[in-house]
C-alpha cells in the first residue's frame, strides 16, 4: 500500500518526467523520409588494344565508337549526368614471342576525323623488361588531347556527337632497330558524374533536398 | 555484396528505394581501396561499437533475493562529430601525380572532392552519406535475483534482404550488486561485464566487450543512474569491389575508437513499464533510450 502511494505522489511531483516520456515516444516520428540529392560518380575503363610486330618506327590505330563507351557505362535510370572527366591513362604490355626490344618510346594522339590530331602523350618511355607492375601510368599527359578525348566521350554519353574517333600510338624501340612484338593495351579511366535523388531519413542526415 | 549495402538498413530506416540507392552509392566507392578505404570506413566501426555498448543498464539496483525480469528494446544513436566526417585521402594510381586532400568519410558530405592531375585529368575523392546521427536498435532481456546477480541477453536474427545476408546479434552479460555488501551505501552500486557479437552476412563481423561500474539513486518512480566503463571492439569488414575492371577482395580489421565512457541517465518506471534515456560521453558519444516491460527490484 505504501509503495503504491509513493508512486502516485512521485508521479505528481515529476511532470518533467512525462515530457521525457512523450519526447521519447515521438522520436520515431522524426524519422520521416526526404528526397535528398547525392552527387555520385561511376568510374569505368575503356581499353584500346594494339598488337605491334615489326622493326623500326611504327604507328598503329584503334577506333573507339559510341557503343564501346555506352555499353560500359552503368548508371541508374533516374541519374542525371552532370559531366565527364578523364581520370587517368595507363598502359599494359604483354611481350610476345620473338620480341627483342627492351624499351619503347611511345607517342599517343587522338584523331576525331574532323581536324588536326592532338597529342595525348609524347615520347613516353615504356620499359619492357623488369616489369612487375600490372600497368604503367602515363604521368605526362597533354591537356589538348585529354580535353578532346573528354569531349568525344561526353558526346557519346549525351549523344550530341556520336562519330567514332581513333587513338594512334606511334613509336620505336629504344635503342632503335630491335624487333618489337607485343600486345599493348591503352587503358582510359573515365569518370561520369551524375546526381540522383534518394530517400533518406531526414532526422539523421543533412543532405541537400531534392527539387527535381 | 559490397559494404555500402551493409549499412543501408541502418541509414535508410525504412525509407524507400534502398536497393536503388545501394548501387549508386557503391559506384562512387570504387575510387577507394587499401588505406583510403580503411579510413573512409573507420567512423562506421566506431559508431557500431559505441552503439552496441550503449543501453546496457538503467539502474544499479539488483535484487538480492527476489526475482526480477524484463524484456524490451534499446535504441542508440551515435552522434557523429565533425572529426569523423573527414579524413586525409591520397589518390591512387594510375592517377598522376599523387596528391592528398581532406575527403569525406562514409558519414561526411555527399560532395566528392575533385583533384586535378596531369593533362587536366581529374580524380574525385568520393562523398559520404552526410549522416550526423547513426542509429541502432536491439532487443534485450534481463533475468535477475540470484544473490544480487542478473544476466542480460541480447539476441536478434533476421534476413531482411537476401543480398544483405543474415543479421545476427548475440550479447551476453552479467552484473552483480556491490551495494548489497555495504549496508549504508548512499546509492545502489553494481559492476558488470558484457560481450556482444554482431554479424551481417559475411560482410560485417563486430565484437565488443564492455566492463563497467554503475551507480543509481531511485526516488519514487524516477531513477538517476551513472556509470564508468572500459570498452573495446573490433569490426571486420570484408567485401568485393571493382578496381580497374577487376573484382578485388577487400578486408579491413578496424579497432573502434572508444576505450572509456561515462554514462549519465534517467529512468522512469510506471507499473510494469520502464523507460530510460542516457548520454554516453566518449570518443564516440551516444544517446541511448530504452523501453522495457517487466518487474525490477524496489
Amino acid at each position: 500500500m505504501r509503495r503504491t502511494l509513493n508512486r502516485v505522489r512521485g508521479a505528481r511531483r515529476i511532470a518533467p518526467a512525462m515530457a521525457f516520456v512523450l519526447a521519447a515516444l515521438a522520436l520515431p516520428g522524426l524519422l520521416g523520409c526526404e528526397k535528398q540529392v547525392f552527387h555520385l560518380f561511376v568510374d569505368f575503363s575503356h581499353e584500346a588494344a594494339y598488337e605491334f610486330d615489326g622493326t623500326g618506327p611504327f604507328t598503329y590505330s584503334a577506333t573507339v565508337t559510341s557503343p564501346d563507351i555506352k555499353d560500359e557505362l552503368d548508371i541508374p535510370e533516374d541519374g542525371r549526368i552532370t559531366r565527364v572527366e578523364i581520370k587517368a591513362l595507363s598502359l599494359r604490355v604483354d611481350t610476345l614471342e620473338g620480341n627483342e626490344a627492351v624499351a619503347l618510346a611511345l607517342t599517343g594522339r587522338i584523331d576525331d576525323r574532323t581536324g588536326p590530331l592532338d597529342l595525348l602523350f609524347e615520347n613516353q618511355a615504356v620499359p619492357l623488361v623488369g616489369l612487375d607492375v600490372p600497368y604503367i601510368g602515363l604521368n605526362a599527359l597533354i591537356e589538348a588531347g585529354i580535353t578532346k578525348l573528354r569531349n568525344k566521350i561526353n558526346g557519346f554519353i549525351d549523344e550530341t556527337n556520336t562519330a567514332a574517333f581513333d587513338i594512334h600510338v606511334a613509336g620505336d624501340s629504344v635503342p632503335a632497330g630491335q624487333r618489337v612484338h607485343l600486345l599493348l593495351t591503352l587503358v582510359v579511366d573515365i569518370t561520369v558524374y551524375y546526381d540522383q535523388c534518394l530517400d533518406m531519413p531526414a532526422a539523421l542526415t543533412n543532405g541537400e533536398p531534392c527539387e527535381w | 555484396m559490397r559494404v555500402p549495402r551493409a549499412i543501408l538498413p541502418w541509414l535508410l530506416l525504412g525509407c524507400a528505394a534502398v536497393a536503388a540507392g545501394a548501387d549508386s552509392l557503391e559506384n562512387s566507392l570504387s575510387a577507394y581501396s587499401g588505406e583510403n578505404g580503411r579510413k573512409y570506413m573507420q567512423p562506421l566501426a566506431d559508431a557500431i561499437v559505441a552503439n552496441l555498448n550503449s543501453g546496457l543498464f538503467s539502474t544499479a539496483a539488483i535484487d538480492g533475493k527476489g526475482f526480477s525480469f524484463s524484456i524490451g528494446l534499446a535504441g542508440m544513436v551515435a552522434l557523429i562529430g565533425d572529426d569523423q566526417r573527414t579524413f586525409t585521402a591520397t589518390t591512387e594510381a594510375p592517377f598522376s601525380p599523387e596528391q592528398s586532400a581532406e575527403a569525406p568519410t562514409i558519414f561526411g558530405t555527399t560532395e566528392g572532392v575533385p583533384l586535378t592531375g596531369t593533362g587536366g585529368t581529374v580524380y574525385t575523392l568520393p562523398g559520404g552519406f552526410d549522416v550526423d546521427k547513426f542509429p541502432t536498435a536491439v532487443p534485450q532481456m534481463m533475468i535477475g535475483g540470484l544473490r544480487g546477480t542478473e544476466a542480460l541477453v541480447r539476441f536478434a536474427a533476421a534476413t531482411p534482404d537476401e543480398e544483405f545476408g543474415q543479421i545476427r546479434l548475440l550479447g551476453l552479460g552479467v552484473r552483480h550488486s556491490l551495494s548489497q555488501y555495504w549496508a549504508r551505501a548512499p546509492l545502489d552500486l553494481a559492476a558488470g561485464v558484457f560481450w556482444q557479437s554482431f554479424r551481417l552476412g559475411d560482410i560485417v563481423d563486430a565484437r565488443t566487450i564492455c566492463l563497467g561500474l554503475q551507480g543509481s539513486l531511485t526516488k519514487g518512480v524516477l531513477t538517476g543512474y551513472t556509470g564508468l566503463a572500459y570498452e573495446s571492439g573490433t569490426v571486420d569488414l570484408e567485401y568485393t569491389q571493382e578496381v580497374a575492371g577487376e573484382e578485388v577482395e577487400l578486408a579491413y580489421d578496424l579497432d573502434a575508437a572508444n576505450t572509456m565512457r561515462w554514462t549519465i541517465g534517467l529512468a522512469l518506471e510506471l507499473a510494469f513499464v520502464r523507460l530510460h534515456a542516457d548520454y554516453n560521453l566518449a570518443s564516440q558519444s551516444t544517446i541511448a533510450v530504452g523501453l522495457g516491460f517487466g518487474h525490477w527490484k524496489h
